[in-house]
């Protein structure tokens, strides 16, 4: 009786290990995900383009690149946009080709329109821009901002007035055009590209 | 002898029950015990261990396809015949400056059909349900689908075993961002484990 115990014993310790003997073969690795925030653009008015007194006759033109001004009035002044976001990424700018000015929001007491010509510096202080920007084109943000991830641009607008649905070939206003107080509403958008 | 009698049916009792745990395992073929030494290799076949979401905008999500050619690849190589575990540990937001963070939300597919191009694998790869962290398959599916036959034990004339290569994509989709989250570069890590299943 003594050995049939002592076999049973000795099978359930063969059986034992043997249900635990597994290989351990594992294998790891990692990896990093990355990505880059850019920052939030903005895109500030700091200033209105407006023409002061101008008089029929005349082609009232503001350069955007330059202290040009022809038939303006003396208060005269260049619309400005301040561009904030990432240094180096790729803004794209979009704006109205022209914009219609009514005479105190009337536009049965007259009607011009606006030729928009848009310019962009990075120079603080600047008092107009240095590069041409097309509507719809792309331009690098401020690459040689001081920091490393934000960069700022300025916009300046100018352009010129003309008889309403009129262009730049067209010089003169007539002199049939209402007097008062005319104005309407640039816009321009900028976003990421 | 009455005794001893007692003792036995109770060693008899003992081994009935080791015997039905036995059976009760035994319902799947177990290969891993022999395995031996042969271990599992995981190498990246993107050229860097690194899955790089890029630039991205504020407030906006950017995802990374399991087609495109910038979700992340890994070839795993095992041994013929043997099923693998894959699991994957992945952080639910990637970390950037000042405290800010991003989400991030992984998933990962499988090509087991041999050795592919990159493009074929991804074309052909089984994508993991969304919420998984693991998955389990054979290193080779034949294209019918039926798993390969079992391996040939080692003997004398038959020292090794042949190695079959499977491929892991990694992809998915990080943001959007919160709208004062600070700008610069966010990163984490993800780990990815091969294990043979048992």
């Amino acid at each position: 009786m003594k050995n049939s115990i002592k076999s049973v014993i000795a099978i359930m310790l063969i059986l034992v290990p043997a249900i635990s003997v597994t290989a351990q073969n594992t294998s790891s690795t990692t990896a990093q995900v990355t990505s880059t925030l850019l920052t939030q653009l903005s895109l500030v008015k700091n200033s209105d383009i407006a023409f002061g007194q101008i008089a029929t006759g005349t082609t009232p033109t503001l350069s955007a690149n330059s202290s040009t001004k022809t038939a303006v009035g003396s208060d005269a002044t260049l619309g400005k946009f301040t561009v904030t976001g990432t240094s180096g990424a790729t803004v794209k700018i979009t704006y109205d080709a022209t914009v219609t000015l009514t005479n105190g929001g009337n536009a049965a007491d007259g009607q011009l329109t606006f030729h928009p010509s848009v310019y962009r510096t990075v120079t603080t202080g600047a008092t107009y821009g240095q590069t041409s920007i097309a509507s719809d084109a792309t331009y690098t943000v401020n690459a040689s901002s001081s920091s490393a991830t934000a960069g700022t641009d300025y916009i300046f607008v100018g352009g010129s007035v003309t008889e309403y649905n009129s262009n730049n070939a067209i010089p003169a206003l007539t002199s049939s055009l209402k007097t008062g107080n005319y104005s309407g509403t640039f816009n321009i958008t900028a976003i990421y590209n | 002898m009455s005794r001893y009698a007692s003792t036995y049916k109770f060693i008899l009792i003992l081994m009935i029950a080791a015997v039905t745990t036995l059976r009760a395992e035994a319902q799947r073929i177990n290969f891993v015990t022999w395995a031996g030494s042969s271990s599992i290799s995981v190498l990246s076949s993107s050229g860097s261990n690194t899955l790089a979401f890029g630039t991205m905008f504020p407030g906006k999500t950017k995802t990374i396809a399991l087609t495109g050619s910038d979700a992340f690849a890994l070839e795993i190589t095992a041994e013929s015949g043997y099923e693998i575990m894959v699991s994957l540990n992945s952080p639910q937001v990637l970390n950037g400056p000042s405290g800010s963070t991003m989400p991030l939300k992984l998933r990962f597919a499988y090509y087991n059909q041999g050795t592919a191009s990159l493009t074929m694998a991804r074309a052909g790869a089984v994508e993991v349900p969304d919420g998984f962290t693991s998955v389990i398959f054979p290193i080779r599916m034949t294209t019918s689908g039926i798993p390969a036959p079992p391996p040939v034990p080692l003997d004398g004339a038959n020292t090794s075993r042949a190695r079959e290569k499977a491929y892991l994509f990694v992809y998915g989709s990080a943001g959007p961002s919160v709208a004062n989250a600070a700008s610069g570069d966010y990163s984490g890590n993800i780990s990815i484990t091969v294990d043979y299943y048992q």
